[in-house]
Protein backbone atom coordinates (compact mmCIF):
# COMPACT_ATOMS: atom_id res chain seq x y z
CA UNK A 1 0.00 0.00 0.00
CA UNK A 2 1.10 3.53 -0.59
CA UNK A 3 2.43 5.18 2.57
CA UNK A 4 0.66 7.97 4.33
CA UNK A 5 2.80 10.66 2.72
CA UNK A 6 1.43 9.92 -0.73
CA UNK A 7 -2.15 10.13 0.49
CA UNK A 8 -1.35 13.37 2.21
CA UNK A 9 -0.14 14.86 -1.08
CA UNK A 10 -3.13 13.50 -2.97
CA UNK A 11 -5.43 15.26 -0.54
CA UNK A 12 -3.31 18.40 -0.87
CA UNK A 13 -3.72 18.26 -4.64
CA UNK A 14 -7.49 17.97 -4.35
CA UNK A 15 -7.57 20.88 -1.91
CA UNK A 16 -5.43 23.07 -4.19
CA UNK A 17 -7.55 22.27 -7.23
CA UNK A 18 -10.69 23.06 -5.28
CA UNK A 19 -9.22 26.34 -4.02
CA UNK A 20 -8.40 27.39 -7.59
CA UNK A 21 -11.95 26.60 -8.65
CA UNK A 22 -13.35 28.43 -5.65
CA UNK A 23 -11.43 31.62 -6.33
CA UNK A 24 -12.35 31.50 -10.00
CA UNK A 25 -16.01 31.39 -8.99
CA UNK A 26 -15.97 34.37 -6.62
CA UNK A 27 -18.25 37.03 -8.09
CA UNK A 28 -15.85 39.94 -8.49
CA UNK A 29 -17.39 41.20 -11.68
CA UNK A 30 -17.46 38.70 -14.51
CA UNK A 31 -13.88 39.45 -15.59
CA UNK A 32 -14.72 42.18 -18.01
CA UNK A 33 -12.16 43.25 -20.53
CA UNK A 34 -8.56 42.91 -19.51
CA UNK A 35 -6.39 39.84 -19.85
CA UNK A 36 -7.99 36.48 -19.09
CA UNK A 37 -6.33 34.77 -16.14
CA UNK A 38 -4.22 31.63 -16.40
CA UNK A 39 -5.62 28.11 -16.36
CA UNK A 40 -3.92 27.25 -13.08
CA UNK A 41 -5.33 23.75 -12.74
CA UNK A 42 -3.54 22.72 -15.94
CA UNK A 43 -0.26 24.23 -14.66
CA UNK A 44 -0.61 22.40 -11.38
CA UNK A 45 -1.33 19.07 -13.05
CA UNK A 46 1.65 19.39 -15.42
CA UNK A 47 4.00 20.35 -12.61
CA UNK A 48 2.93 17.52 -10.32
CA UNK A 49 2.83 14.84 -13.02
CA UNK A 50 6.36 15.71 -14.12
CA UNK A 51 7.61 15.53 -10.52
CA UNK A 52 5.66 12.81 -8.80
CA UNK A 53 3.18 11.02 -11.07
CA UNK A 54 2.02 8.89 -8.15
CA UNK A 55 0.64 11.97 -6.38
CA UNK A 56 -1.87 12.64 -9.16
CA UNK A 57 -3.37 9.32 -10.22
CA UNK A 58 -5.90 9.27 -13.03
CA UNK A 59 -8.81 8.45 -10.72
CA UNK A 60 -8.10 11.68 -8.82
CA UNK A 61 -7.60 13.83 -11.93
CA UNK A 62 -10.80 12.91 -13.70
CA UNK A 63 -13.37 13.93 -11.04
CA UNK A 64 -11.51 17.20 -10.45
CA UNK A 65 -11.45 17.99 -14.17
CA UNK A 66 -15.09 17.06 -14.76
CA UNK A 67 -16.17 19.16 -11.78
CA UNK A 68 -14.18 22.09 -13.19
CA UNK A 69 -15.86 21.65 -16.55
CA UNK A 70 -19.31 21.56 -15.02
CA UNK A 71 -18.90 24.57 -12.74
CA UNK A 72 -16.93 26.78 -15.13
CA UNK A 73 -19.54 26.45 -17.90
CA UNK A 74 -17.16 24.78 -20.32
CA UNK A 75 -18.27 22.07 -22.73
CA UNK A 76 -18.69 19.03 -20.51
CA UNK A 77 -15.83 16.56 -20.78
CA UNK A 78 -13.86 18.11 -23.62
CA UNK A 79 -11.26 20.04 -21.66
CA UNK A 80 -11.09 17.20 -19.14
CA UNK A 81 -10.26 14.79 -21.95
CA UNK A 82 -7.56 17.07 -23.38
CA UNK A 83 -5.91 17.64 -20.00
CA UNK A 84 -6.04 13.92 -19.24
CA UNK A 85 -4.28 13.14 -22.53
CA UNK A 86 -1.64 15.81 -21.82
CA UNK A 87 -1.05 14.37 -18.36
CA UNK A 88 -0.71 10.85 -19.80
CA UNK A 89 1.80 12.08 -22.34
CA UNK A 90 3.86 13.79 -19.62
CA UNK A 91 3.62 10.70 -17.41
CA UNK A 92 5.18 8.66 -20.18
CA UNK A 93 7.95 11.22 -20.59
CA UNK A 94 8.77 10.89 -16.91
CA UNK A 95 9.42 7.17 -17.36
CA UNK A 96 11.85 7.79 -20.19
CA UNK A 97 13.82 10.90 -19.40
CA UNK A 98 14.84 11.18 -15.81
CA UNK A 99 15.99 14.48 -14.41
CA UNK A 100 14.76 16.88 -16.99
CA UNK A 101 16.37 20.26 -16.26
CA UNK A 102 14.08 23.12 -15.33
CA UNK A 103 14.03 25.16 -18.53
CA UNK A 104 13.71 22.21 -20.91
CA UNK A 105 10.81 21.12 -18.71
CA UNK A 106 9.21 24.56 -19.08
CA UNK A 107 9.71 24.29 -22.82
CA UNK A 108 8.06 20.87 -22.92
CA UNK A 109 5.08 22.06 -20.91
CA UNK A 110 4.78 25.20 -23.04
CA UNK A 111 4.44 22.96 -26.07
CA UNK A 112 1.85 20.83 -24.30
CA UNK A 113 -0.22 23.84 -23.22
CA UNK A 114 -0.18 25.28 -26.74
CA UNK A 115 -1.26 21.96 -28.22
CA UNK A 116 -3.99 21.62 -25.59
CA UNK A 117 -5.48 25.02 -26.39
CA UNK A 118 -5.22 24.42 -30.14
CA UNK A 119 -6.87 21.02 -29.75
CA UNK A 120 -9.66 22.56 -27.69
CA UNK A 121 -10.30 25.24 -30.31
CA UNK A 122 -10.14 22.74 -33.13
CA UNK A 123 -12.48 20.30 -31.39
CA UNK A 124 -15.02 23.05 -30.74
CA UNK A 125 -14.75 24.05 -34.38
CA UNK A 126 -15.28 20.46 -35.51
CA UNK A 127 -18.28 20.10 -33.20
CA UNK A 128 -19.64 23.32 -34.77
CA UNK A 129 -19.96 24.76 -31.27
CA UNK A 130 -19.59 28.42 -30.52
CA UNK A 131 -15.87 29.13 -30.02
CA UNK A 132 -14.52 31.90 -27.80
CA UNK A 133 -12.61 34.68 -29.60
CA UNK A 134 -9.25 33.45 -30.86
CA UNK A 135 -7.25 36.41 -29.57
CA UNK A 136 -8.69 36.01 -26.09
CA UNK A 137 -7.87 32.32 -26.10
CA UNK A 138 -4.32 33.00 -27.23
CA UNK A 139 -3.92 35.41 -24.31
CA UNK A 140 -5.40 32.79 -21.99
CA UNK A 141 -2.85 30.23 -23.20
CA UNK A 142 -0.04 32.77 -22.88
CA UNK A 143 -1.03 33.59 -19.31
CA UNK A 144 -1.05 29.88 -18.53
CA UNK A 145 2.44 29.46 -20.01
CA UNK A 146 3.75 32.45 -18.06
CA UNK A 147 2.35 31.06 -14.82
CA UNK A 148 3.76 27.58 -15.31
CA UNK A 149 7.29 28.24 -13.91
CA UNK A 150 5.75 29.90 -10.85
CA UNK A 151 3.47 26.93 -10.28
CA UNK A 152 6.41 24.56 -10.69
CA UNK A 153 8.47 26.47 -8.13
CA UNK A 154 5.48 26.60 -5.80
CA UNK A 155 5.05 22.83 -6.07
CA UNK A 156 8.75 22.34 -5.41
CA UNK A 157 8.43 24.45 -2.28
CA UNK A 158 5.46 22.36 -1.14
CA UNK A 159 7.69 19.32 -1.27
CA UNK A 160 6.66 17.80 -4.59
CA UNK A 161 10.18 16.89 -5.74
CA UNK A 162 11.44 14.48 -8.28
CA UNK A 163 12.98 11.34 -6.79
CA UNK A 164 16.73 11.17 -7.03
CA UNK A 165 18.05 8.14 -8.91
CA UNK A 166 18.35 5.19 -6.58
CA UNK A 167 15.58 6.35 -4.30
CA UNK A 168 12.62 4.08 -3.92
CA UNK A 169 9.28 5.18 -5.18
CA UNK A 170 6.17 4.64 -3.14
CA UNK A 171 5.48 1.23 -4.54
CA UNK A 172 8.89 0.03 -3.43
CA UNK A 173 10.38 -0.51 -6.87
CA UNK A 174 13.53 1.17 -8.05
CA UNK A 175 13.01 4.20 -10.25
CA UNK B 1 12.34 -3.54 -0.41
CA UNK B 2 13.95 -3.06 -3.76
CA UNK B 3 12.14 -5.92 -5.35
CA UNK B 4 11.10 -5.60 -8.91
CA UNK B 5 7.61 -6.78 -9.45
CA UNK B 6 7.28 -8.57 -12.76
CA UNK B 7 3.59 -9.28 -12.18
CA UNK B 8 2.97 -5.58 -11.95
CA UNK B 9 4.56 -4.98 -15.35
CA UNK B 10 2.85 -7.87 -17.04
CA UNK B 11 -0.68 -7.19 -15.82
CA UNK B 12 -0.58 -3.69 -14.36
CA UNK B 13 0.40 -1.76 -17.44
CA UNK B 14 -2.09 -3.15 -19.93
CA UNK B 15 -4.81 -2.90 -17.30
CA UNK B 16 -3.91 0.69 -16.58
CA UNK B 17 -3.86 1.50 -20.27
CA UNK B 18 -7.28 -0.09 -20.68
CA UNK B 19 -8.57 1.94 -17.74
CA UNK B 20 -7.26 5.21 -19.16
CA UNK B 21 -8.65 4.51 -22.63
CA UNK B 22 -12.00 3.68 -21.08
CA UNK B 23 -12.06 7.00 -19.24
CA UNK B 24 -11.11 8.78 -22.46
CA UNK B 25 -14.00 7.14 -24.27
CA UNK B 26 -16.39 8.12 -21.47
CA UNK B 27 -15.19 11.74 -21.55
CA UNK B 28 -15.48 11.84 -25.32
CA UNK B 29 -19.01 10.48 -24.99
CA UNK B 30 -19.78 13.19 -22.47
CA UNK B 31 -18.50 15.88 -24.85
CA UNK B 32 -20.57 14.43 -27.69
CA UNK B 33 -23.62 14.26 -25.44
CA UNK B 34 -23.06 17.91 -24.57
CA UNK B 35 -23.03 18.73 -28.27
CA UNK B 36 -25.84 16.49 -29.46
CA UNK B 37 -28.32 16.58 -26.60
CA UNK B 38 -27.41 19.93 -25.15
CA UNK B 39 -30.50 20.46 -22.96
CA UNK B 40 -29.96 17.14 -21.21
CA UNK B 41 -26.25 17.86 -20.67
CA UNK B 42 -27.08 21.30 -19.31
CA UNK B 43 -29.58 19.69 -16.93
CA UNK B 44 -26.80 17.40 -15.70
CA UNK B 45 -24.63 20.47 -15.23
CA UNK B 46 -27.38 22.32 -13.38
CA UNK B 47 -27.81 19.32 -11.09
CA UNK B 48 -24.06 19.24 -10.34
CA UNK B 49 -23.99 22.98 -9.66
CA UNK B 50 -27.05 22.64 -7.49
CA UNK B 51 -25.31 20.00 -5.39
CA UNK B 52 -21.89 21.62 -5.15
CA UNK B 53 -22.26 25.37 -4.92
CA UNK B 54 -24.71 25.73 -2.00
CA UNK B 55 -22.41 23.49 0.06
CA UNK B 56 -19.74 26.15 0.11
CA UNK B 57 -22.00 29.19 0.12
CA UNK B 58 -20.90 29.87 3.70
CA UNK B 59 -17.34 30.40 2.47
CA UNK B 60 -18.30 32.40 -0.61
CA UNK B 61 -20.21 35.11 1.19
CA UNK B 62 -17.50 36.45 3.56
CA UNK B 63 -14.80 36.28 0.88
CA UNK B 64 -16.98 38.15 -1.58
CA UNK B 65 -17.69 40.71 1.10
CA UNK B 66 -13.96 41.08 1.82
CA UNK B 67 -13.13 41.46 -1.85
CA UNK B 68 -15.76 44.15 -2.28
CA UNK B 69 -14.34 45.91 0.77
CA UNK B 70 -10.89 45.99 -0.85
CA UNK B 71 -12.40 47.30 -4.07
CA UNK B 72 -14.17 50.00 -2.12
CA UNK B 73 -11.01 50.83 -0.25
CA UNK B 74 -9.25 51.50 -3.53
CA UNK B 75 -11.89 54.10 -4.25
CA UNK B 76 -11.34 55.58 -0.82
CA UNK B 77 -8.43 57.70 -1.98
CA UNK B 78 -10.59 60.13 -3.90
CA UNK B 79 -13.35 60.18 -1.36
CA UNK B 80 -13.53 63.97 -1.16
CA UNK B 81 -14.09 64.51 -4.86
CA UNK B 82 -16.59 61.68 -4.85
CA UNK B 83 -18.45 63.28 -2.01
CA UNK B 84 -18.69 66.58 -3.88
CA UNK B 85 -19.78 64.77 -7.01
CA UNK B 86 -22.46 62.88 -5.11
CA UNK B 87 -23.79 66.07 -3.54
CA UNK B 88 -24.16 67.69 -6.94
CA UNK B 89 -25.81 64.59 -8.30
CA UNK B 90 -28.16 64.49 -5.35
CA UNK B 91 -29.23 68.05 -6.06
CA UNK B 92 -30.05 67.15 -9.63
CA UNK B 93 -31.80 64.00 -8.57
CA UNK B 94 -34.03 65.87 -6.14
CA UNK B 95 -35.40 67.89 -9.01
CA UNK B 96 -36.03 64.70 -10.91
CA UNK B 97 -37.62 63.09 -7.92
CA UNK B 98 -40.04 65.97 -7.65
CA UNK B 99 -40.91 65.63 -11.32
CA UNK B 100 -41.33 61.90 -10.95
CA UNK B 101 -43.67 62.19 -8.00
CA UNK B 102 -45.83 64.69 -9.85
CA UNK B 103 -45.91 62.48 -12.92
CA UNK B 104 -46.77 59.46 -10.80
CA UNK B 105 -49.69 61.29 -9.26
CA UNK B 106 -50.88 62.44 -12.65
CA UNK B 107 -50.50 58.95 -13.99
CA UNK B 108 -52.51 57.52 -11.09
CA UNK B 109 -55.27 60.04 -11.73
CA UNK B 110 -55.37 59.25 -15.43
CA UNK B 111 -55.36 55.53 -14.79
CA UNK B 112 -58.19 56.01 -12.37
CA UNK B 113 -60.15 57.98 -14.98
CA UNK B 114 -59.65 55.22 -17.50
CA UNK B 115 -60.28 52.39 -15.02
CA UNK B 116 -57.17 50.67 -16.36
CA UNK B 117 -56.18 47.44 -14.72
CA UNK B 118 -52.43 46.91 -14.61
CA UNK B 119 -51.07 43.47 -15.34
CA UNK B 120 -50.39 41.60 -12.15
CA UNK B 121 -48.04 39.27 -14.00
CA UNK B 122 -44.98 41.46 -13.65
CA UNK B 123 -43.98 40.58 -10.13
CA UNK B 124 -40.49 39.50 -9.29
CA UNK B 125 -38.35 37.24 -7.12
CA UNK B 126 -35.11 38.68 -5.82
CA UNK B 127 -31.98 36.55 -5.60
CA UNK B 128 -28.43 37.03 -4.38
CA UNK B 129 -25.54 36.46 -6.75
CA UNK B 130 -23.55 33.45 -5.52
CA UNK B 131 -20.80 32.94 -8.05
CA UNK B 132 -19.40 34.02 -11.36
CA UNK B 133 -19.02 31.84 -14.39
CA UNK B 134 -15.35 31.63 -13.40
CA UNK B 135 -14.20 31.27 -16.98
CA UNK B 136 -12.79 34.17 -19.00
CA UNK B 137 -15.05 33.55 -21.99
CA UNK B 138 -18.38 33.02 -20.31
CA UNK B 139 -20.52 35.73 -18.80
CA UNK B 140 -23.02 34.34 -16.37
CA UNK B 141 -23.80 34.43 -12.68
CA UNK B 142 -25.41 31.95 -10.34
CA UNK B 143 -28.35 33.03 -8.18
CA UNK B 144 -29.45 31.44 -4.92
CA UNK B 145 -33.03 30.95 -6.08
CA UNK B 146 -34.20 28.03 -8.14
CA UNK B 147 -37.19 26.01 -9.22
CA UNK B 148 -38.13 25.72 -5.55
CA UNK B 149 -38.87 29.45 -5.64
CA UNK B 150 -40.79 29.10 -8.87
CA UNK B 151 -38.03 30.33 -11.16
CA UNK B 152 -38.29 29.03 -14.70
CA UNK B 153 -36.03 29.02 -17.72
CA UNK B 154 -36.16 32.10 -19.91
CA UNK B 155 -37.30 34.64 -17.35
CA UNK B 156 -35.69 38.06 -17.42
CA UNK B 157 -33.25 39.16 -14.71
CA UNK B 158 -32.72 42.83 -13.91
CA UNK B 159 -30.71 44.77 -11.41
CA UNK B 160 -32.44 47.88 -10.05
CA UNK B 161 -32.12 49.74 -13.33
CA UNK B 162 -31.81 47.67 -16.43
CA UNK B 163 -31.94 44.21 -17.92
CA UNK B 164 -29.00 42.00 -17.00
CA UNK B 165 -29.78 38.73 -18.70
CA UNK B 166 -32.07 35.76 -18.73
CA UNK B 167 -32.39 32.61 -16.71
CA UNK B 168 -30.78 29.69 -18.48
CA UNK B 169 -30.51 26.60 -16.36
CA UNK B 170 -32.49 26.08 -13.17
CA UNK B 171 -31.69 23.75 -10.32
CA UNK B 172 -33.68 23.12 -7.18
CA UNK B 173 -32.01 25.91 -5.20
CA UNK B 174 -29.82 27.68 -7.76
CA UNK B 175 -30.33 29.16 -11.19
CA UNK B 176 -27.93 30.54 -13.75
CA UNK B 177 -28.37 33.93 -15.40
CA UNK B 178 -26.86 34.19 -18.85
CA UNK B 179 -25.73 37.83 -19.04
CA UNK B 180 -26.40 39.98 -22.09
CA UNK B 181 -22.64 40.19 -22.63
CA UNK B 182 -22.19 36.40 -23.03
CA UNK B 183 -21.35 35.16 -26.49
CA UNK B 184 -24.49 33.03 -26.57
CA UNK B 185 -26.94 35.77 -25.65
CA UNK B 186 -29.38 37.00 -28.32
CA UNK B 187 -32.23 39.32 -27.33
CA UNK B 188 -34.80 40.99 -29.60
CA UNK B 189 -34.78 44.72 -28.93
CA UNK B 190 -36.36 47.96 -30.07
CA UNK B 191 -34.32 51.13 -30.49
CA UNK B 192 -36.48 53.75 -28.95
CA UNK B 193 -37.16 56.97 -30.87
CA UNK B 194 -36.91 55.34 -34.28
CA UNK B 195 -38.77 52.19 -33.26
CA UNK B 196 -36.39 50.00 -35.25
CA UNK B 197 -36.25 46.31 -34.38
CA UNK B 198 -32.88 44.63 -33.91
CA UNK B 199 -31.13 41.76 -32.19
CA UNK B 200 -28.78 42.41 -29.29
CA UNK B 201 -25.98 39.85 -29.48
CA UNK B 202 -23.34 39.50 -26.80
CA UNK B 203 -19.72 38.88 -27.73
CA UNK B 204 -18.02 38.67 -24.29
CA UNK B 205 -17.07 42.35 -24.46
CA UNK B 206 -18.52 44.84 -22.00
CA UNK B 207 -21.00 46.29 -24.48
CA UNK B 208 -22.99 43.86 -26.63
CA UNK B 209 -23.46 44.58 -30.33
CA UNK B 210 -26.67 45.44 -32.18
CA UNK B 211 -27.25 43.27 -35.22
CA UNK B 212 -29.80 43.19 -38.02
CA UNK B 213 -30.80 46.84 -37.97
CA UNK B 214 -32.73 47.61 -41.11
CA UNK B 215 -31.57 51.20 -41.51
CA UNK B 216 -28.52 51.79 -39.34
CA UNK B 217 -28.36 55.43 -40.41
CA UNK B 218 -31.54 56.12 -38.42
CA UNK B 219 -29.84 55.04 -35.21
CA UNK B 220 -27.89 57.60 -33.24
CA UNK B 221 -25.58 57.27 -30.31
CA UNK B 222 -27.55 57.88 -27.14
CA UNK B 223 -30.78 56.27 -28.34
CA UNK B 224 -32.54 54.14 -25.75
CA UNK B 225 -32.62 50.40 -26.27
CA UNK B 226 -35.44 48.38 -24.72
CA UNK B 227 -36.62 44.81 -25.14
CA UNK B 228 -39.17 44.42 -27.88
CA UNK B 229 -40.94 41.34 -26.58
CA UNK B 230 -40.77 39.74 -30.02
CA UNK B 231 -41.13 36.01 -29.95
CA UNK B 232 -42.93 36.13 -26.64
CA UNK B 233 -39.78 35.24 -24.70
CA UNK B 234 -39.33 38.48 -22.81
CA UNK B 235 -41.73 41.04 -21.47
CA UNK B 236 -41.50 44.11 -23.72
CA UNK B 237 -40.16 47.55 -22.77
CA UNK B 238 -37.52 46.58 -20.23
CA UNK B 239 -34.69 49.10 -20.29
CA UNK B 240 -31.40 47.73 -21.59
CA UNK B 241 -29.19 50.75 -22.19
CA UNK B 242 -28.02 53.34 -24.67
CA UNK B 243 -26.62 53.05 -28.16
CA UNK B 244 -22.93 53.82 -28.61
CA UNK B 245 -20.69 53.48 -31.63
CA UNK B 246 -17.38 51.72 -31.20
CA UNK B 247 -14.18 52.67 -32.99
CA UNK B 248 -15.00 50.62 -36.06
CA UNK B 249 -18.40 52.29 -36.32
CA UNK B 250 -20.35 49.25 -35.16
CA UNK B 251 -23.47 49.87 -33.10
CA UNK B 252 -23.21 48.69 -29.53
CA UNK B 253 -25.16 49.14 -26.32
CA UNK B 254 -23.81 50.55 -23.11
CA UNK B 255 -25.81 48.64 -20.54
CA UNK B 256 -27.80 50.53 -17.95
CA UNK B 257 -27.21 47.70 -15.49
CA UNK B 258 -23.86 47.63 -13.72
CA UNK B 259 -22.72 44.18 -14.81
CA UNK B 260 -19.37 44.66 -13.12
CA UNK B 261 -20.89 44.54 -9.67
CA UNK B 262 -23.96 42.42 -9.47
CA UNK B 263 -25.19 41.66 -5.98
CA UNK B 264 -28.97 41.32 -6.07
CA UNK B 265 -30.98 40.49 -9.15
CA UNK B 266 -34.71 40.67 -9.74
CA UNK B 267 -36.10 37.82 -11.73
CA UNK B 268 -39.34 38.89 -13.40
CA UNK B 269 -42.14 36.34 -13.28
CA UNK B 270 -43.49 36.20 -16.77
CA UNK B 271 -46.14 33.84 -17.91
CA UNK B 272 -45.55 32.44 -21.34
CA UNK B 273 -47.71 34.04 -24.01
CA UNK B 274 -50.60 31.78 -24.92
CA UNK B 275 -50.10 30.53 -28.45
CA UNK B 276 -53.12 30.97 -30.70
CA UNK B 277 -53.52 27.60 -32.34
CA UNK B 278 -56.79 27.75 -34.25
CA UNK B 279 -58.13 30.35 -36.64
CA UNK B 280 -61.30 30.62 -34.58
CA UNK B 281 -64.69 29.14 -35.29
CA UNK B 282 -67.21 30.73 -37.65
CA UNK B 283 -69.75 32.80 -35.74
CA UNK B 284 -73.12 31.81 -37.08
CA UNK B 285 -76.49 33.45 -36.42
CA UNK B 286 -78.77 31.48 -34.11
CA UNK B 287 -80.87 28.94 -36.00
CA UNK B 288 -84.17 30.37 -37.16
CA UNK B 289 -87.57 28.81 -36.64
CA UNK B 290 -88.14 25.55 -38.40
CA UNK B 291 -89.82 25.96 -41.72
CA UNK B 292 -91.48 23.45 -43.95
CA UNK B 293 -92.97 20.16 -42.99
CA UNK B 294 -91.80 18.60 -39.72
CA UNK B 295 -89.19 15.85 -40.10
CA UNK B 296 -90.50 12.34 -40.05
CA UNK B 297 -90.43 10.56 -36.70
CA UNK B 298 -92.38 12.13 -33.87
CA UNK B 299 -89.57 11.93 -31.26
CA UNK B 300 -87.51 14.82 -32.62
CA UNK B 301 -90.41 17.20 -32.89
CA UNK B 302 -89.98 18.54 -29.41
CA UNK B 303 -86.47 19.93 -29.87
CA UNK B 304 -86.92 22.97 -32.12
CA UNK B 305 -89.66 24.28 -29.99
CA UNK B 306 -87.65 26.17 -27.33
CA UNK B 307 -85.99 28.20 -30.13
CA UNK B 308 -89.21 29.37 -31.55
CA UNK B 309 -90.12 32.07 -28.98
CA UNK B 310 -86.54 33.50 -29.05
CA UNK B 311 -86.61 33.76 -32.82
CA UNK B 312 -89.96 35.39 -32.63
CA UNK B 313 -88.59 38.08 -30.31
CA UNK B 314 -85.70 38.77 -32.72
CA UNK B 315 -88.09 39.31 -35.57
Amino acid sequence: MAPRRVWWFRVLFAVLAFAILFFALLPFGPGEGGVPGPELTLCLICAWVLRRPDYVPVWLLVPVLVLDDALLMRPLGLWALIVLLVSEYLRRRVDQAEQLAFWPEVGLVTGCITVAFLANHLALGLLLAQTPPLAGQALHALATIVFYPLTAIFSQVLGVRRLAPGELDTLGSRV
Amino acid sequence: MARSRPSDDVYGRPLRRLFVSLICVVLLGLALLWRIDNPRAERIRAAIVDRVVPSFEWALAPLTWGGRLVEDFEGYTRVYEQNQELRRELQRMKAWQEAAIQLEQENARLLDLNKVQLSADLTYVTGVVLTDSGSPFRRSVLLNIGSGDGVRDGWAAMDGLGLVGRISGVGQTTSRVLLLTDGNSRIPVTIQPSGLRAILSGDTTVSPAIDFVETPEDVRAGDRVVTSGDGGVFPPDLLIGQVVRDRSGRLRVRLAADTGRLEFLRVLRTTAAQPIETTGGVITPPPGPLQGPPPPGGGTLGTPQPDAPAAAEDG
